[in-house]
């Protein structure tokens, strides 16, 4: 920790660490956030765009107090300074900057993207003049570039901050976009056009300050205003990125990363951010079916919990209790509650895992493997459970896409590949869609309809946030096995 | 409380004169200019300022002049409207896929039009928006484009306005030196 040293700013006293950046403390300490375009908290400094100017007062050589327009993104706190955020000279520092940047930026708003969420646009609004002084018509810019399957490049918008420049060699180790040509012909791209690679290409459209980089998968989909954006945690690897999930009209349209310093930064993965279209799938089971001779009939969820009960109660030991990998902290104890009771183990499905890019994926599809192995499931594989399930007396499997890691589908691929499962006759699922070969179908809420605890694999719990209703009609996880738990101890088994 | 009547006179019982006095009225109003109107034989006239059934234009090349930018649906204070956005091979990257006022719920503010940063929507002079189910007052937007011709006298109205708005606010802006003085003057 740095020694706290007294500043002003604003002309009040405040203690901020000695050599920390201004700019980051300016917004700690005041709450104001300085414009700024080419700084980003978790990428090497340039300050090449000069939006962030602040007057400052400092001590200069020779012991004269000196007052100067500066950086504040490249400026470190000093004995003695004192600081301006909003004196005129720094206010028309920022609105020449601004007025430069707009000079040759395309009308483009109502078609782009960025809108609702644009610095450019909110620093124009906040400090910026609404009419230009230069007559040149605009620089023409090659426009719906594209830079392979994730991202569309306009050059007309970027404001060469070159915060995706640095962004691949920072965190991915390897350069790939570039700043081309120079001076006033300068813009983005890569060599010869060539598609951008990588796991981590979507946090480009996060951090462009402009709609330079926009997302192929979510390009026109929404308005960015129209978007409820919800606090959430990944699942689709075991890191467990902090996220935030944009809904619009009951859909998920967009995943973004969350800053959480401990996990993922600012960065999340392009298989985390792009693989939601299975929680938008139709089709979802709300009620309990059990597969009868002629067909099946639906008993509720209330009746399918009571038959579930009986059929566990009924095997007692012999049942077989398998959680998907991605049960929750609390769905997981609550499976090991009703394992008990029945005097059986309660095991997790456990998917090998693959390999990870060194970055933040990890390659293992099971997100909460660590957590439900700290609680006490015991891990089995996809092999072992195939060979189990049709003997067991009675069997649960429980969880969203338990299936696809029974049969080693990727769990991102959504419903349409999930194959009949033979089970036995007293076999329960419970999984977001009605599956064939089990004896009772019970309905499960997603990773973006529950809450709950994962821990990821650094041992660091972090929270899932209902994002979406749940279908009418579906109960939480632990509700649902709770309420089987009491149906087995109604018919004879100990529960609790 | 007691409530005084007081008796009619014989006059007053007779009623005659109140009758004659009655007949008078009936009669001069009949030789006054009328001012209610044989609608829908006569309909009603229209000026620029009329605001009818918010309608699309269509440009020269057939496209729709909108590009899904959303800001009449989220100007819209009756939630009338829904767009659905997506990608065109033309120049202007952004097209509506689908454009919906359900005119069960158009209030005929003019919001919309006043929102519009494309020229895009304007309010027509149609008035008659009956119809005998709900499903015919939700008009997709093969049914809402115009040509542009149509509006031109509503064009030259609205821009008007606008001009008259902007004078207003650089004059404000340049006396207090407020960039928002205007805007801030009209909660
Ligand atoms: S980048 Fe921002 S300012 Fe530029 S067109 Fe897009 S929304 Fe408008
Ligand atoms: S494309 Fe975006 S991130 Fe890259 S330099 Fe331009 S404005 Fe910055
Ligand atoms: S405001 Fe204009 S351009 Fe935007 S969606 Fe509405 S009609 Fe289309
Ligand atoms: S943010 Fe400081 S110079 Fe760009």
């Amino acid at each position: 920790m740095a020694e706290l040293i007294p500043i002003t700013i604003n002309d009040r006293e405040h203690q901020a660490p000695l050599g920390a950046r201004l700019i980051d403390v300016i917004t700690e300490i005041t709450g104001e956030e300085i414009p700024r375009f080419c700084y980003h908290r978790d990428l090497p400094v340039v300050g090449s765009c000069r939006m962030c100017q602040v007057e400052i007062e400092a001590p200069a050589p020779g012991n004269v107090l000196r007052k100067a327009l500066a950086i504040s993104c490249r400026t470190s706190v000093q004995r003695g300074m004192q600081v301006w955020t909003q004196s005129p000279a720094a206010q028309n520092a920022r609105r020449g900057v601004l007025e430069f940047l707009l000079k040759d930026h395309p009308l483009d708003c109502p078609i782009c993207d960025k809108a609702g969420e644009c610095p450019l646009q909110d620093y124009t609004y906040r400090e910026g003049q609404s009419e230009g002084r230069s007559h040149d018509p605009r620089r023409k810019r090659r426009k719906r570039v594209s830079l392979g399957d994730v991202i569309v490049l306009d050059q007309e918008r970027c404001v060469l901050c070159s915060r995706c420049v640095r962004f691949f060699p920072a965190v991915e180790g390897r350069e790939q976009l570039q700043v081309l040509d120079i001076a006033n012909r300068s813009v983005i791209g890569t060599f010869d056009d060539r598609p951008l690679t990588g796991n981590y290409q979507g946090n480009l459209a996060d951090i462009c300050p402009v709609g330079a980089l926009t997302l192929r998968k979510f390009r026109f989909q929404a308005r960015v205003w129209n978007t409820r954006p919800m606090p959430s945690t990944c699942t689709r690897c075991s890191r467990g990125c902090a996220i935030q999930v944009d809904a619009y009209r009951g859909r998920v349209v967009r995943i973004r990363p969350r800053y959480d310093a401990e996990v993922n930064k600012s960065w999340m993965c392009d298989v985390g951010r792009f693989t939601f279209d299975d929680w938008n799938l139709p089709g979802r089971l709300a009620t309990g079916i059990q597969a009868t001779a002629g067909g099946a009939t639906d008993l509720g969820v209330d009746g399918g919990a009571q038959c579930a009960g009986q059929w566990l109660a009924e095997a007692g030991a012999a049942a077989l209790l398998v959680g998907s990998p991605c049960l929750t902290q609390e769905e997981g104890q609550a499976l090991l509650e009703l394992a008990r009771g029945l005097g059986t183990d309660a095991h997790f499905l456990a998917p090998e895992p693959g390999a990870g890019d060194g970055v933040l994926y990890t390659g293992d599809p099971a997100p909460n493997r660590r957590g439900l192995t700290d609680l006490g499931l015991t891990p089995m594989s996809p092999e072992d459970l195939r060979r189990h399930l049709s003997g067991a007396g009675a069997s649960l499997l429980a969880g969203e896409k338990i299936l696809h890691f029974l049969h080693g589908l990727d769990p991102g691929s959504g419903d349409v590949a999930v194959p009949a499962t033979n089970a036995g006759p007293r076999s329960i699922v419970i999984d977001t869609h009605p599956r064939e070969g089990f004896g009772l179908c019970l309905p499960a809420r997603s990773a973006v309809e529950k809450g709950g605890t994962v821990r990821n694999v650094q041992g660091l719990d972090r929270r899932l946030r209902p994002v979406l209703p749940a279908p009418p009609g579906v109960p939480d996880g632990v509700a649902l096995l709770a309420r089987i738990a009491t149906a087995a101890a109604r018919h004879g088994a100990l529960v609790g | 409380m007691t409530v005084r009547r007081h008796s009619l006179s014989w006059s007053e019982r007779l009623y005659l004169p109140a009758v004659a006095r009655g007949l008078a009225i009936t009669l001069r109003a009949m030789f006054r200019p009328r001012f209610t109107r044989q609608y829908p034989e006569e309909p009603m006239p229209k000026y620029p300022v009329t605001r009818g059934q918010p309608r699309l234009v269509r440009k020269e090349d057939g496209a729709p002049a909108c590009v899904s930018c959303g800001l009449c649906e989220y100007a819209c204070p009756a939630f009338a409207i829904t767009i659905d956005g997506g990608e065109t091979e033309r120049f202007i990257e952004r097209e509506p896929k689908r454009f919906e006022i359900d005119m069960l719920r158009c209030i005929l503010c003019g919001f919309c039009e006043e929102a519009c940063p494309k020229d895009a929507i304007f309010m027509s002079q149609e008035l008659e928006l009956a119809g005998y189910t709900r499903e015919e007052h939700v008009l997709g937007l093969e049914q809402l484009l115009r040509p542009a011709s149509d509006f031109e006298e509503r064009m030259r109205y609205v821009g008007e306005i606008n001009h008259r708005w902007h004078a207003t606010e650089l004059a404000a802006r340049a006396r207090t030196g407020n960039k928002d003085a205007a805007a801030a003057g009209h909660p």
